[in-house]
């Protein structure tokens, strides 16, 4: 009887555990972690596909020099889909924040950078306004002042690009974009998983009638999470400026695009709310940069890089797209 | 009785209701007529000059038109410009064999098989479809990169009749009666907009609102083919480009929706995203006429849709905008 009550504990104990693992696999848990594996089969994969070239040190800094801009619009963004809203214009607002830090640049780059910063938080706080006052979808509002301003980016170099003073591309230095994009980083983590802000965006994300009763003051938060946006990548024009040192009308062309691929790629959930992490940012544009440069370096023709990139596009968003949290799909 | 009054009398008027929109927007395109011609008498506003204009607008008119299906239920389309590329090309090449049934039934039914893999993706797969379609754009510009061989498709001379009046205007004439009859006519305007207005109290009513958003890209699809069509004709070649560059056509029509949408109040939408369509290019060569340069198309597309979306909306108070 003793024997009996011992194997079936056993029994139990082991299947036990085959339930538990069960349930992390099919847990929130373990699927918060596939945009991270996702990443590391990505790196795998072109590693052995280019002979481990792509791993090394020119490849890395290659792939870096790509990713520094796109990832820190991507941080404004990330806000504004934590929100549940959508920002079309990111790269209008960099073609426009552009062309301020090249003509302020003549005067002094520091204050170039400022009016950067300043010129993408005004796009951002019109965006935000629009949104707010006049109750009009984010996605509508953005679309249209990404036309704005991207019209007005082309109008401006109609004539000719519009030049920075030459020495700005002296500070074209990785040390300082990487300690510029870890600081716009590290700053906008610390504000969001250390202070409430995190908690009143994945908040409004989540249910924004709830939030606002709650005492969130919902219209003032989301028109500053645009002007944020704006900002950001204001910030992120500057270290575009700094790497072409000069601009043309094609300046942040399909960033908004790259932006929105590069999020979801992350595992950044589209309706926003309380699954958005900020490693969604990080390993989203690693994995856009490098299947972008992987490909690149297979040496496959452009059509049949960008039919690899959609394919795999769709599989990954198939396998991580958290389908629970979206109530109805739209 | 004072103008606003007269206004709110008009509008309730059971006759001039129905047509206090679209008299809207006619008074909106006479004004920006007016200005333009005013500033520029002689480069602008001719009437064989505002019938080319109108010629161009119907284009995008017929996106606009299939756009509706989806948007008005909440859905959304990156792979619009892809599809106008891809379905031109296949119309084209098949037009080289077949002639003009080559060209409607390549473009179409190229159209109606892209807006039936979009859908189907969309419902089984459970993405939201502005997901899917930017994943389903990068693919059909490489397959419209690889049907078209890397080369400018360029349609024979002798098969242009779709290119300018009067078989354009005939072929949008046929779309937009067809949207009409569609919308006011069957059971899939009227489940679009359930599905549009609540989707779970649909659900509940017993439409198969996957069923219907399937449809719903399949009609839209369908139409962008025949904008495929009209798009070719009128500019006698299609080139395929990869790098998102297709995503510039997706917008225009969008524009003529977003009017459909704003005066779909006054139960006229396809009128409105005709006139506005018409609008939007009085605005852009009216600018032209000013001798400015084409770059400001953008500029004054963004501003006046931004400004009628703006009048237009008057969202419930306290309703959650995302």
């Amino acid at each position: 009887m003793t024997e009996k009550t011992k194997e079936l504990t056993y029994k139990d104990i082991l299947i036990g555990k085959l339930r538990r693992i069960k349930g992390a696999i099919g847990s929130s848990q373990l699927h918060d972690f596939f945009p991270l594996i996702g990443l590391l089969i990505i790196i795998a994969v072109f590693a052995v596909m280019t002979d481990m070239r792509i791993v090394e040190a020119k490849s890395i800094n290659l792939i870096l020099s790509q990713v520094y801009v796109l990832m820190i619009a991507s941080t404004g963004v990330f806000l504004v889909m934590t929100i549940g809203g959508l920002d079309f214009s990111q790269g209008s607002i960099l073609g426009i924040a552009s062309i301020v830090i090249s003509y302020l640049s003549f005067y002094s780059i520091p204050l170039a950078l400022a009016a950067g910063i300043m010129a993408g938080a005004a796009i951002g706080a019109f965006n935000g306004l629009f949104h707010v006052k006049c109750k009009i979808p984010s996605f509508i509002v953005t679309i249209c002042t990404m036309y704005l301003f991207r019209g007005l980016c082309a109008y401006i170099t109609t004539d000719a690009p519009v030049a920075a003073v030459t020495s700005i591309t002296g500070l074209n230095l990785t040390w300082l974009k990487i300690t510029l994009t870890a600081a716009a980083l590290l700053l906008v983590y610390a504000i969001f998983s250390f202070t409430k802000v995190g908690i009143c965006l994945k908040a409004i994300g989540a249910g924004e009638t709830a939030a606002r009763f709650s005492g969130i003051r919902t219209n003032l938060t989301k028109f500053f999470i645009f002007v944020a946006a704006g900002g950001l990548t204001g910030f992120a024009a500057f270290l575009n400026v700094v790497k072409v040192g000069s601009i043309t009308a094609t300046a942040g062309n399909q960033l908004e695009t790259q932006i929105l691929i590069a999020l979801v790629l992350g595992g950044l959930p589209i309706s926003g709310g309380a699954k958005a992490r900020f490693s969604n940012i990080v390993i989203g544009t690693l994995i856009y940069c490098i299947l972008n440069n992987g490909l690149v370096m297979l040496g496959l023709d452009t059509a049949v890089q960008q039919l690899i990139k959609g394919a795999i596009f769709l599989f990954v968003v198939a396998l991580t797209i958290d389908k629970k949290s979206l109530h109805i799909i739209k | 009785m004072n103008t606003g009054m007269r206004l709110m009398e008009m509008k309730n008027n059971k006759f001039f209701g129905r047509f206090y929109g679209i008299l809207l927007l006619l008074l909106l395109a006479f004004f920006f007529w007016g200005i333009f011609k005013i500033l520029s008498p002689d480069n602008f506003g001719t009437p064989e000059k505002m019938y080319y204009y109108l010629q161009s607008s119907i284009i995008y008119s017929v996106g606009a038109c299939g756009f509706y299906f989806i948007v008005v239920m909440g859905l959304f389309d990156f792979s619009i410009g892809a599809n106008v590329v891809l379905s031109a090309i296949v119309g084209v090449t098949m037009a080289k064999q077949f002639g003009y049934v080559g060209l409607l039934v390549g473009a179409m039914s190229c159209g109606l098989l892209i807006g039936f893999c979009n859908g189907i993706l969309y419902a089984k797969l459970r993405i939201p479809s502005m997901i899917v379609t930017v994943g389903l754009m990068l693919v059909f510009e490489s397959l419209a990169y690889f049907a078209s061989g890397g080369q400018k498709q360029s349609l024979d001379s002798s098969l242009q009749f779709f290119g300018k009046a009067p078989g354009n205007m005939i072929l949008a004439l046929i779309a937009f009666l067809l949207t009409f009859f569609i919308l006011k006519y069957t059971k899939v305007g009227t489940y679009c907009y359930a599905i549009g207005s609540d989707e779970y109290v649909a659900k509940n009513m017993g439409i198969n609102v996957n069923r219907y958003k399937i449809l719903g890209f399949v009609l839209l699809h369908f139409f962008v083919g025949i904008m495929a069509i009209l798009s070719v004709s009128f500019g006698t070649s299609m080139t395929a480009t990869t790098g998102m560059a297709s995503m510039s056509r997706n917008f225009t029509p969008l524009m003529g929706t977003f009017f459909g949408l704003a005066f779909r109040k006054y139960g006229t939408p396809v009128p409105a995203m005709i006139i506005g369509e018409f609008i939007i290019s009085i605005i852009f060569n009216g600018f032209i006429a000013l001798g400015a340069p084409t770059t400001i198309q953008n500029v004054v597309t963004g501003a006046a849709l931004l400004t009628i979306v703006a009048l237009t909306t008057r969202p419930a108070k306290g309703v959650v905008v995302k």
